[in-house]
């Protein structure tokens, strides 16, 4: 048995040029075409009548019946159509992210010529049916990290025959969080200077040794700065004629205590400026890499929030994202706010003051070695993202 | 077909309609119009060819406009050395200037194409092509002309939406044969385009119906001065300089219902009855012109009437009105009861001769509505003044069958009158016509078809032919005319010496013509020899249908030729009253004698078989109603439209009410529109359920707890700010919810629930069935809790 198919039309929609012009939500408005179209059907209606003549008359009333179509339809296209707007992720600067815009009609059987505008992104819808949403994606980038505004999505239209216009607001304006740039960390290089950081290695006596467990060897490797020297193997560093170290396996999952300071002077320069984003991306980096490390245990205290950060991951970047940093130095007593839990985790002090502090204070605070490091000075381990204009 | 190619195909299409449309317009205003308007359509099928393949440089553009510039320019300096079109005489200014202006604005089309186009200019081909039809409307004329306005309103609309799509998907940078980036997808609008201009055509044909009108008559540019003429009477001058075919209209100009004293119908009334309509003295230079006064009075004078009909007459009284306003004519008097249509024009058409007797009632009534006064013409004529609300409901006239149809009662005619009859404008004319009638009139009697004493018995002043050898060569002029077969009939004149007078090119080159051309031709031939002679235009003939009714169309349109004759003794023609003293029997009277000198073989637009003429009667019905609720459109025509509407409305009404039309085929026939209507102008997706089959890939898990948590604040004063994180709204809330002890418990709720939706929506994990549920009891709960703290 044969079955009748029938070939149904599909909604469909192309994507425009961007274009910087920004609609404008307007119920209706004439162009400049649609005020000449105007005037010409009143030319002909009032000479029509007056020299009595009645093709004139008909071809006036033919011209005002294309405009008076054009608004019904233009009305109509317009009215109650349902759109939602959705981000199919995080946002960060400078990394392409898709928009979506989900619009649907169930009124008219079909729907033509709209244009929706998001942002600089314009799609034309060629035919939206009453019986199948349309989804537009559109892939953009933003620059800068921090609160963006997003321009309400607009539909508008002069379909078909571009006298009359009207534009409506099919999604509100929204706005998004745009997390920083997230530069490259290299995991071992960075736990082993954290190790090496918090033991002391080069940095003078520690108040207290925390030994790392090393119960298991998992091989050599060659000799690093920061390592101990108890790890040297003599044999085999003898053999190869190069210092040679254990490698352990250390079976307890990897945990930091990440403290930011994001210090900007009251009066900030370019230079201090591009320091405190370098902080941010830095920070945006770890909490990146770090917090999604399976099992790890990882809390960010950002010096500025007072309030506590939930342990995942988005939300601690926004956190980062939203920071504008501030001149005030840590009060006397901020050190209280660490946690007990944080005095067992190996603690990074991130700041962007050439003077800070902060990491001093937070060492004799829980009575352990606590690294600090300047944002924007090199170092092995972090590349960082390529600056977004 | 892609978007690019078919809005350049709708956009050279639309324009083409737009000089065609104007062109045809303009058809027979000026003779070079035809061959402008296909050159400028041939150019826009060249520029249509090479768009987008290649294409002129702005200055090689330039150089072509240039071109095309001094082309119009020579065109211009060529009217003022060409022979007269006549436009600058037979219409008003600035009307008479119309014409001229379409070929420029037809040349402008393609001078715009070939130039390189922007945006801009699109819109401004656009209103080339609106002001080109603008313009057709003021001149057009004929029905065609309404299907090419369609056609191009159809073209118009599709252009706009095929352009307004352009625009939008257009580069920046237009290159040609690149707009979008994207695959081009396929516009079909034509269906669209369709329907949206028979929805706009309809109401606007709605629109105009019952738009108000002034009373005046409406715009309309005589057909005379169009190379193209159509049969029927024509409103304003009669010129035959021009060339051209004569086409055949179908349209009944008025009806007549002949019936005796008795009321039966007549069913033989005479086939070549001329009904006259008007008649013309003053020629010049191949026009006839109207209406020169002339100051004459008929001998007997007609009796004004004696009351006018204010009230309408009932059927069944009918005969006894028409005998109280009619005189007696006895028992053989014909009653012709006219009812004109509104193609027929502002003519009073009676039956010739018009018959009347003096002292005496006139031997016309006007029916019912028609008040105002009856004025009769020398020339046998008779108007009427309506006064206001009076309407032309028709009239009767009564006659006699003649035994000479061609004599006209005796009147007195004044010396003054009958000299003005025998002049010409042109004494070079004069001149030589007489030179060629007087050896025409050696011939005649050289072939013994006059007396010879016509030749020597001449005028000693004038030295033309005495009063009583008038009629002798009337006739034989007549009869040389018609029946000699040195001259034949068409509908189509050809001029051969643009140069002389248009009867002198007929009588002498030509010798082919219409009615027109060999009556003027006589009446000019009749002059030259000191005969008294005018034109007279009306009608010839008639189509019975049945039941004493007769049709007179467009067609039977004619013209003939009086001339003054005089009887001795004087001749009644129409029966004496009782009791009147007998007519004289001394002395001589004068008559108007019709003398018809076209050949009779002008039926050729008759007699053609059953589909045919079929087709005739539709060309003809849709002409008519063209003209009639169109053209022709004013306010009486409104309201006649109306009236018509109401009784067909009243009568469809009461024939249902009473029976003739069963209740089901009236049924039948509704849903039978509405069915059409429903097929034809509702799209067809419409009809297809609406629901939307497919879910949004967006909806996530954590969505629908997520929603059941914004709209539970939400109704609880909790709005989510424009740009807050799921996150920082809910520990907003949390800080609400402490801040209050009855809520206190709930305070953490939001947070667990955003916190799990962050989970999900950004750390990649799924919630297991276990938390869903709990999630969903802390959310009751937070409703319950939220609920009763409210109500406290």
């Amino acid at each position: 048995m044969f079955s009748r198919t029938r070939c149904v039309p599909r909604s469909e929609a192309i994507r425009l040029p961007a274009s910087d012009e920004r609609a404008t939500v307007r119920s209706f408005h004439l162009p400049r075409e649609g005020r000449l179209w105007l005037l010409a059907i009143i030319v002909m209606f009032v000479t029509g009548v007056f020299k009595t003549i009645n093709l004139l008359i008909l071809l006036a009333y033919l011209l005002a019946g294309l405009f008076i179509m054009n608004a019904w339809l233009v009305r109509r296209d317009l009215t109650r159509l349902n759109a939602g707007r959705h981000l199919d992720g995080p946002i960060f600067a400078g990394q392409p992210f898709t928009s979506t815009i989900q619009i649907s009609q169930t009124i008219a059987p079909e729907r033509r010529g709209l244009v929706v505008q998001d942002g600089p992104e314009r799609h034309l819808l060629l035919r939206l049916t009453n019986r199948e949403p349309l989804w537009l994606r559109s892939s953009r980038t933003i620059g800068q990290r921090g609160r963006h505004a997003a321009p309400p999505v607009l539909a508008s239209s002069r379909f078909p025959f571009g006298l009359v216009g009207r534009a409506v607001q099919i999604a509100p304006a929204e706005e998004w969080v745009v997390l920083p740039q997230i530069g490259t960390l290299q995991h071992n290089h960075f736990w082993d200077w954290l190790a090496r950081q918090t033991r002391g290695d080069g940095r003078g006596r520690l108040r207290h040794r925390i030994t790392l467990q090393e119960a298991d060897v998992r091989g050599l490797r060659e000799f690093r700065q920061g390592d101990s020297p108890r790890w040297i193997h003599w044999r085999s560093s003898a053999r190869r004629n190069q210092v040679l170290v254990r490698e352990y396996e250390d079976p307890s999952p990897p945990a930091l205590l990440l403290v930011v300071e994001p210090w900007l002077p009251a009066t900030p320069s370019a230079i201090d400026r591009d320091r405190l984003e370098a902080l941010i991306r830095f920070a945006a980096t770890l909490v990146w890499e770090i917090s999604r490390e399976p099992l790890a245990r990882f809390q960010l205290i950002v010096s500025t929030y007072d309030r506590p950060i939930q342990p995942l991951t988005i939300p601690m970047l926004e956190v980062l994202a939203v920071e504008n940093g501030s001149a005030s130095t840590v009060p006397p007593g901020w050190c209280d706010r660490l946690s007990r839990s944080a005095s067992h985790m190996p603690i990074l002090v991130l700041t962007s003051n050439l003077n800070s502090t902060l990491a001093e204070s937070i060492s004799r605070h829980v009575g352990r070695l606590a690294a600090g490091l300047l944002a924007s000075s090199p170092i092995s381990w972090y590349v960082p993202p390529r600056p977004t204009p | 077909m892609p978007l690019l190619r078919s809005f350049r195909l709708s956009i050279y299409l639309t324009l083409a309609l737009a000089c065609l449309s104007l062109g045809y317009a303009e058809e027979g205003l000026l003779p070079e119009t035809p061959y402008i308007t296909v050159s400028v359509i041939v150019l826009i099928a060249v520029a249509y060819q090479f768009e987008g393949r290649w294409s002129l440089s702005l200055g090689s553009a330039n150089m072509v406009g240039a071109i095309l510039a001094v082309a119009l320019i020579a065109w211009i300096g060529f009217q003022f050395v060409r022979p007269p079109t006549g436009l600058l005489e037979y219409l008003p200014f600035p009307a008479s200037l119309l014409p001229y202006l379409g070929p420029v604005l037809m040349i402008l089309v393609p001078a715009k194409l070939f130039r390189p186009k922007h945006i801009g200019d699109f819109w401004a081909m656009q209103g080339i092509g609106l002001l080109a039809v603008t313009l057709a409307c003021a001149m057009a004329y004929d029905l065609i002309f309404c299907f090419l306005l369609i056609a191009y309103l159809f073209s118009f609309a599709w252009s706009l939406a095929l352009f307004y799509l352009y625009r939008e998907v257009r580069p920046s940078d237009p290159t040609p044969g690149e707009i979008v980036t994207e695959p081009a997808p396929n516009f079909r609008l034509g269906k669209l385009s369709t329907r949206w201009s028979l929805l706009i055509v309809g109401g606007s044909l709605l629109l105009f119906l019952v738009t108000p009108r002034p009373a005046e008559r409406p715009w309309e540019l005589s057909m005379v001065v169009r190379g193209k003429l159509i049969t029927g009477l024509s409103e304003g001058l009669i010129d035959l300089n021009r060339d051209g075919s004569l086409e055949p209209n179908r349209e009944v100009a008025f009806e007549v219902y002949a019936d005796d004293v008795a009321g039966n119908p007549i069913l033989n009334l005479n086939p070549n009855q001329h009904w006259r309509a008007s008649s013309l003295s003053f020629y010049e230079n191949g026009r006839w012109l109207r209406d020169r006064p002339s100051g004459i009075f008929v001998q007997d004078r007609i009796t004004p009437n004696q009351r006018r009909d204010s009230r309408p007459f009932a059927p069944e009284d009918r005969l006894a009105m028409r005998n109280e306003r009619l005189p007696d004519f006895g028992p053989d008097a014909i009653y012709l009861r006219y009812r004109l249509h509104r193609n027929a024009g502002n003519w009073n058409i009676l039956a010739d001769p018009v018959l009347w007797r003096s002292q005496d009632l006139p031997p016309v009534y006007v029916h019912d509505g028609g008040r105002g006064t009856i004025t009769h013409r020398e020339d046998g004529q008779f108007e009427w003044y309506s006064t206001p609300g009076g309407t032309r409901g028709g009239y009767t006239q009564i006659t006699l069958p003649l035994t000479d149809p061609d004599l006209s009662p005796p009147m007195n005619i004044s010396l003054s009158y009958q000299e003005l009859l025998t002049q010409f404008a042109s004494a070079g004319l004069a001149e030589r016509l007489r030179r060629w009638t007087t050896n025409l009139l050696v011939r005649l009697v050289r072939e013994q078809k006059l007396p010879q004493t016509v030749l020597e018995e001449n005028d000693p002043l004038t030295q033309l032919p005495l009063a009583r050898h008038h009629e002798a060569i009337a006739r034989a002029f007549e009869s040389y005319l018609a029946a000699s077969g040195e001259y034949g009939y068409s509908l189509t004149m050809n001029r051969r010496d643009k140069g002389a007078d248009p009867i002198e090119d007929f009588l002498f080159n030509t010798k082919t013509g219409y009615c027109q051309q060999f009556a003027s031709a006589l009446v000019l031939m009749l002059r030259s020899q000191g005969i008294p002679a005018q034109l007279v235009l009306g009608f010839r003939g008639g189509e019975s249908r049945g039941g004493g009714w007769y049709d007179i169309r467009q067609s039977d349109a004619h013209a003939w030729v009086e001339t003054i004759v005089t009887r001795s003794p004087p001749r009644s023609i129409v029966p004496s009253r009782r009791g009147d003293k007998p007519p004289s029997t001394e002395g001589e009277s004068f008559h108007w004698l019709t003398l018809d000198p076209t050949p009779s073989t002008d039926a050729d637009i008759k007699g053609e078989g059953g589909f045919v003429n079929w087709l005739w009667g539709r060309k003809a019905w849709s002409e008519s109603v063209f003209r009639n609720f169109v053209l022709g459109y004013d306010s009486t025509a409104r309201q006649q439209a109306v009236k018509s509407i109401v009784a067909s409305v009243q009568e469809t009404v009461e024939a249902v009410r009473e029976g003739d039309i069963p209740w089901w085929m009236t049924a039948s026939i509704v849903g039978t529109g509405l069915a059409l209507g429903w097929i034809f102008l509702i799209p067809h997706s419409s009809r297809r359920p609406r629901a939307i089959t497919q879910r949004s890939p967006l909806a996530a898990p954590w969505k629908p707890f997520h929603d059941r948590l914004l709209k539970l604040l939400a109704r609880r004063g909790f709005d989510m700010k424009l740009g807050a994180t799921p996150r920082e709204f809910t520990e907003e809330v949390a800080v609400n919810l402490r801040s209050d002890p009855r809520t206190v418990g709930v305070a953490e709720i939001p947070l667990s629930i955003a916190e799990a939706c962050y989970r999900v929506c950004f750390g990649d994990q799924h919630i297991p069935p276990e938390e869903q549920l709990r999630l969903d009891a802390a959310i009751e709960q937070l409703e319950q809790v939220l609920s009763t703290a409210r109500s406290t």
